[in-house]
């Protein structure tokens, strides 16, 4: 019958709303408003799913965010979520749930057998177990030890929904919508000040939803519905409800996670998911409540024992009755209303084991479904009693969770027998049940002085308002931390099937910290974080050891509070938006070309340019190369840094920061500049032009831009702050290309204002000059070259940086002009010997490049003195050369290790290592460049190149690393 | 030389086309415009020159240089203040030569003046979600109570280094990115506003 448990009248669901849902692929039925786990309940399925270890059957143990054993796998295909807590997963229509951790099914597990073998099982066997012998760890335990371990199966595939992540600010957040939160929120509120109130749930209430109480003489949920009408038309108070504050951080920060569309079967269109915020607060206001405490004794796990707090949720929130015949075990006043509850819904209770009247549980009975308990009394008389829903009752623990996050200890109290807040995070205050105020009184009181001191704290004046009165309750209660006589398992931490048993294997075994027992047993350490079993293993572990609890001490928690997904933590940026791109100037007519494009730094640079879409990169690039060398090529090289130095210190600035000097360069000439990091290391090379007498335009590698920026930043703020200079970085306002070949000079003439004399005469190598192109359009022109040819860079406002592109492809068409790549331009450079990023990779000096002659001796620069220590200049230190293979035709690869012909692949025989490699379609044979032992000793010798990587081990002989045109003549035109 | 047409281009043409997106109920949440025509320098002071360029300014542009994240305008100039000593000199219109000649008079020998109208992409944002919009990037409390017009703020957004300026109480917002950055801004700024809708005017 659908919905056999479901109470006839009562509860927070909405009848009139049917929602159909499957559970391991059979359809039920429930009520908007219900959790999955109270529609199972109301459907009578209590076999939930299988424990981690012993694969023992569980069912729904309580009502919230601490479920250790309800754990499902929520929807299918690439939406799948494992390990979701029925108890929290919103009920809706379509939903699809199925349990885990079971084969071949859940009635009937065969890994169920693992019981069996609980002696080997228990605390640590991993470590034990499978020593011997050591050549089956990988072969055989490890493999095998995997295919059991895991709770769940991920998904398979992109998940298809989308996460956003924000920033909220408020004066006042108040973690929690209960009773407490609720009064915080409100006296804040009042006061003008800027109120976040989040609460987990999707309805505020906390307790009060669960428990029939009054406020004022009326129902309290009167109360909570008028709160939050008032608290909703206030502009300045935000309620954020299914939204988890997971985490607390520095400076008033916290992580709160926003479940906006979990309860839907997939996201309305344009919609995420979920979305995580982080909370800047100016004070905050923890009311987080307090999470209930189980029983320990013998087989506390089976289907039917539950929390007593959760069966009164059930029923009252529900209307959905967890069994027919209950018995109360409770160390509390607690187990009464439950019991009350239970009688009022139509259930009758067979007993109240109260452990303050000397009696106990010592065992549940029953297969997938508790039957009976055994109940010990103080004489030692065991009776059975017949039942199939046990309430388990031992206390409250505060959710002290957040208090830990930066580092505070819970503090143990006598009185409350309960972990209390330690040290708190700066500007957070705890209220109500989550400090041990049970009562609903204390909440309330909590609440509304909480909430009035957050608000006059963050600089509001709140109005002293006094706290509405509830009922009488009583929260008398002693704890029991375990039932020692009887048979079966007492499980302490359910999720990770830790039992008593575990924590005396411990405790013998010498793991008495408990960090360490912690460790040894998992306890805790579940997705859960053991919110339900903590004390209990800390209790047991000082009982062992002789200890209280308070000696023995607690573990703390971390960040989150729950389990949160990784895609909310993303947000926007996964996929192509990982991290934002760069596109030059020329991107979209690169586009229309069909370059094949390639991510440096966060710029997409054009690869190559493929003739035809078959045409590979290394056909691609040897046709750039060869029509560059042979006419005309262009290349968009706006993604060098540009940084404009301006003030009457601009050269001597240069000098310093440069291993060359820069103070003589004359207005209008370009110097290459090569710069060392304060450990003599190169760090960053390019060509800086003097525009003015006061006015520099330095230029940088791609990758290097931003952290030369810094570096001049830095040395000129920390270093030198006398010095009078600016910087500014111009690498946006400007598109520049170079055109570089014999034809470079005819392609140019077509575009620049008749006044600029291109003549080598008035414009030789190494000039600068600001022109003008296309008809008055300001342009900065230089004679600068890395290809080797005759070349120039023009640079134009980036406005028209597409239309130049365009322009000066049209007008060399008749030059025979094509764009080059990536790929050409490094192997032109390659050619021509130049370093770049993979030479400069920070374990070279300026003489291990063979540029020793560009540090100035007449001067002194950064990186200077530490270039010239000792172990930097010994002479069999590795120095750059080029290399070609001896036989012609193999191919060289980057990394290869050089050794001599005859020696053996060591350490100690290691000479250096290849750094660029490239096949030069003018010589028609792979090139490289690299760093080797006495390497200009060795011109025109042999060594080996070994390449394990990628299996290569070939003869290349030692050579010059300029390949082309040693003596520089093509660039000079 | 020949005489060649060659058009400037908004850092933001190849990618906004104007129309409405998103959700489409209601009115859109997010109105998105770039500004394609605008003048941009960064004025840095040199040393010790504050505030003999503040005066210069004064005397030029009858504006007080602000001291903090804030912006000041008067008859189509802006200066936003986004470092110590370093301001953007803001023109509605590019106007190319008198501002940078009113700026260069003024400004000579006390700082420098770079242009920088074509390194910047920059988009004005209404609309009644464009708070919540921002708030999915920029860390800073933009709430009425805290940024207003007049305020700016010199930040990240959505890994993006962003200058951002409130310029009425709408409230309307304009927010600078660097050019070659324009398109993943966009993919930010439309992935954020589809939920409300948007539209691009």
């Amino acid at each position: 019958m659908s919905q056999s448990n479901r109470l006839p009248n009562g509860g927070l669901i909405d009848r009139t709303q049917a929602l159909n849902f499957t559970f391991d692929g059979k359809r039920f039925e429930g009520f908007a408003g219900d959790t999955l786990a109270s529609a199972l309940i109301a459907n009578n399925i209590s076999l939930i799913g299988r424990s981690f270890k012993y694969h023992r059957p569980r069912g729904i143990f309580s009502a919230g965010s601490e479920e250790p054993n309800a754990l499902v796998e929520l929807r299918s295909g690439a939406r799948l979520e494992p390990n979701t807590r029925a108890t929290t997963a919103e009920l809706y229509d379509g939903l699809e749930a199925t349990s885990q951790n079971r084969w071949p099914s859940l009635d009937f597990d065969i890994m169920s057998i693992n019981s069996l073998f609980s002696p080997f099982l228990a605390a640590g066997f991993y470590y034990k177990t499978f020593m011997w012998p050591a050549s089956f760890w990988e072969k055989y335990y490890e493999p095998a030890i995997r295919r059991a371990a895991g709770l769940g199966k991920p998904p398979i595939g992109d998940d298809p929904d989308h996460y956003e992540k924000a920033f909220a600010h408020c004066d006042v957040l108040v973690i929690g919508g209960g009773p407490a939160g609720l009064a915080a929120a409100l006296t804040a509120g009042r006061s003008g000040a800027r109120v976040i109130l989040c609460d987990e749930g999707y309805a505020l209430g906390g307790r009060l939803l669960s428990d029939s109480l009054v406020i004022n003489d009326r129902p309290a949920l009167d109360w909570v519905r008028a709160t939050e009408l008032e608290l909703a038309s206030l502009k300045n108070v935000r309620i954020m409800t299914r939204a988890t504050v997971f985490g607390v951080y520095d400076h008033g920060v916290y992580g709160v996670i926003e479940r906006v569309n979990d309860h839907v079967v997939t996201p309305p269109a344009y919609q995420p998911r979920q979305r995580s915020y982080r909370v800047k607060a100016k004070r905050a206001v923890l009311a987080a409540g307090a999470i209930e405490r189980p029983m320990v004794f013998g087989d506390n796990d089976k289907p039917g024992v539950m929390l007593g707090s959760a069966i009164r949720t059930y029923i009252n929130r529900y209307a959905a009755l967890p069994g027919h015949r209950a018995v109360v075990f409770t160390s509390s006043d607690e187990g009464y209303s439950t019991a009350t509850t239970l009688e009022a819904a139509g259930a009758s209770v067979e007993a109240i084991i109260d452990t303050r009247k000397g009696e106990v549980v010592q065992r549940a009975l029953g297969g997938k479904r508790v039957q009976a308990v055994e109940v010990i009394d103080q004489s030692g008389n065991v009776r059975l009693i017949d039942c199939d829903l046990v309430a388990s009752s031992n206390g409250w623990n505060p959710a002290v969770h957040l208090t830990c996050h930066l580092g505070g200890r819970p503090v143990w109290d006598d009185t409350s027998h309960s972990f209390l807040p330690g040290k708190l995070p700066p500007g957070l205050s705890v209220a109500g049940a989550a400090t041990a105020s049970f009562t609903l009184q204390d909440a309330l009181t909590d609440g509304y002085r909480l909430g009035s001191e957050a608000a006059d704290t963050a600089g509001f004046k709140a109005e002293k308002l006094v706290a509405p009165v509830s009922g009488p309750e009583s929260t008398s209660h002693k704890p029991l931390w375990r039932v020692k006589s009887g048979k079966g398992k007492r499980f302490i931490d359910f999720q990770h099937d830790v039992t008593d048993l575990d924590i005396e294997l411990a405790n013998r075994e010498g793991y008495r910290s408990v960090e360490h027992m912690k460790r040894y047993t998992t306890l805790g350490m579940a997705t859960d974080q053991g919110k339900t079993s903590n004390i209990a293993g800390l209790a047991i572990l000082g009982e062992v050891s002789d200890r209280t609890i308070a000696e023995v001490g607690t573990t703390i928690f971390r960040p989150p509070y729950t389990p949160v997904a990784l895609g909310a933590l993303a947000g926007h940026h996964v996929h192509r938006d990982f991290r934002p791109t760069r596109l030059t100037p020329s991107h979209q007519w690169a586009e229309e070309q069909g370059a094949v494009f390639m991510e440096t730094g966060l710029w997409m640079r054009a690869q190559f340019f493929p003739k035809s879409p078959s045409e590979d990169w290394l056909s691609a690039m040897k046709r750039e190369v060869l029509i560059t060398r042979e006419k005309v090529g262009v290349c968009d090289v706006s993604t060098l840094g540009k940084i404009d130095i301006r003030g009457k210190d601009a050269a001597n600035f240069l000098d310093r920061i440069y291993t060359g000097t820069f103070s003589t360069l004359p207005v209008g000439r370009v110097r290459y500049g090569l710069m060392m990091r304060e450990d003599g290391f190169v760090f960053d090379d390019g060509t800086t032009a003097r525009l003015g007498e006061n006015h520099y335009l330095m230029t940088t590698t791609t990758a290097g831009a931003g952290k030369v920026m810094s570096h001049l930043e830095f040395c000129h703020q920390v270093l030198w702050p006398e010095l009078d200079i600016a910087f500014t970085s111009v690498t946006e306002q400007w598109a520049q290309y170079s055109i570089a070949g014999p034809n470079s000079r005819d392609v140019l003439r077509k575009i620049v204002d008749p006044a600029t004399d291109l003549s080598n005469e008035a414009f030789p190598y190494m000039s600068a000059k600001s022109i003008t192109v296309c008809g008055g359009i300001e342009a900065r022109l230089f004679r600068i070259s890395f290809s080797g040819e005759m070349a120039y860079e023009i640079g134009v406002p980036n406005r028209y940086g597409d239309a130049i592109i365009r322009t000066i492809m049209a007008e060399g068409q008749e030059f025979g002009i094509i764009p080059y790549g990536l790929e050409a331009l490094s192997t032109m450079r390659i050619e021509k010997g130049h370093v770049a990023g993979l030479e400069l990779n920070g374990q070279t000096t300026p003489r291990d490049l063979g540029l020793g002659k560009m540090v100035s001796q007449k001067k002194d620069c950064i990186g200077k003195q530490m270039s010239e220590r000792p172990a930097m200049l010994e002479s069999d230190r590795p120095i750059f050369v080029g290399f070609k293979p001896k036989d012609g035709v193999s191919k060289l690869t980057g990394g290869a290790h050089f050794l001599d012909l005859n020696s053996n692949p060591s350490l100690e025989a290691d000479l250096g290592h290849m750094m660029s490699v490239a096949y030069s379609p003018i010589l028609k044979s792979w090139i490289g460049l690299g760093i080797l032992k006495n390497g200009r000793d060795r011109l025109g010798a042999y060594v080996r190149s070994v390449d394990f990587m990628r299996g290569t081990d070939i003869v290349v002989e030692v050579c010059d690393p300029i390949f082309f045109d040693p003596n520089g003549e093509r660039l000079r035109g | 030389m020949v005489k060649l047409s060659i058009l400037p281009r908004s850092a933001l043409a190849p990618y906004l086309k104007k129309g409405r997106y998103g959700s489409p109920e209601g009115s859109a949440g997010l109105l998105i415009s770039e500004l394609k025509e605008f003048g941009l320098a960064n004025v840095t002071a040199f040393k010790d020159q504050g505030e003999a360029l503040q005066r210069a300014i004064k005397i030029q542009f009858d504006v007080d240089l602000p001291q903090g994240p804030q912006v000041v305008t008067k008859a189509g100039i802006s200066f936003v203040g986004i470092a110590p000593g370093q301001w953007w000199a803001f023109a509605e219109e590019y106007e190319c030569d008198r501002f940078f000649t009113r700026l260069e008079a003024c400004v000579g020998m006390f700082g420098t003046i770079v242009n920088q109208s074509d390194a910047r992409a920059i988009v004005e944002l209404s609309g009644p979600k464009v708070r919540s919009v921002l708030s999915k990037g920029v860390s800073v409390d933009l709430d009425e109570r805290n940024f207003r017009m007049g305020d700016a703020a010199t930040t990240m957004a959505a890994q993006l280094w962003i200058t951002i300026w409130q310029t009425d109480e709408e409230p309307t917002y304009r927010l600078s990115v660097f050019r070659a950055f324009g398109s993943s801004l966009l993919d930010w700024l439309t992935t954020s506003s589809a939920e409300f809708g948007y539209e691009i005017i």
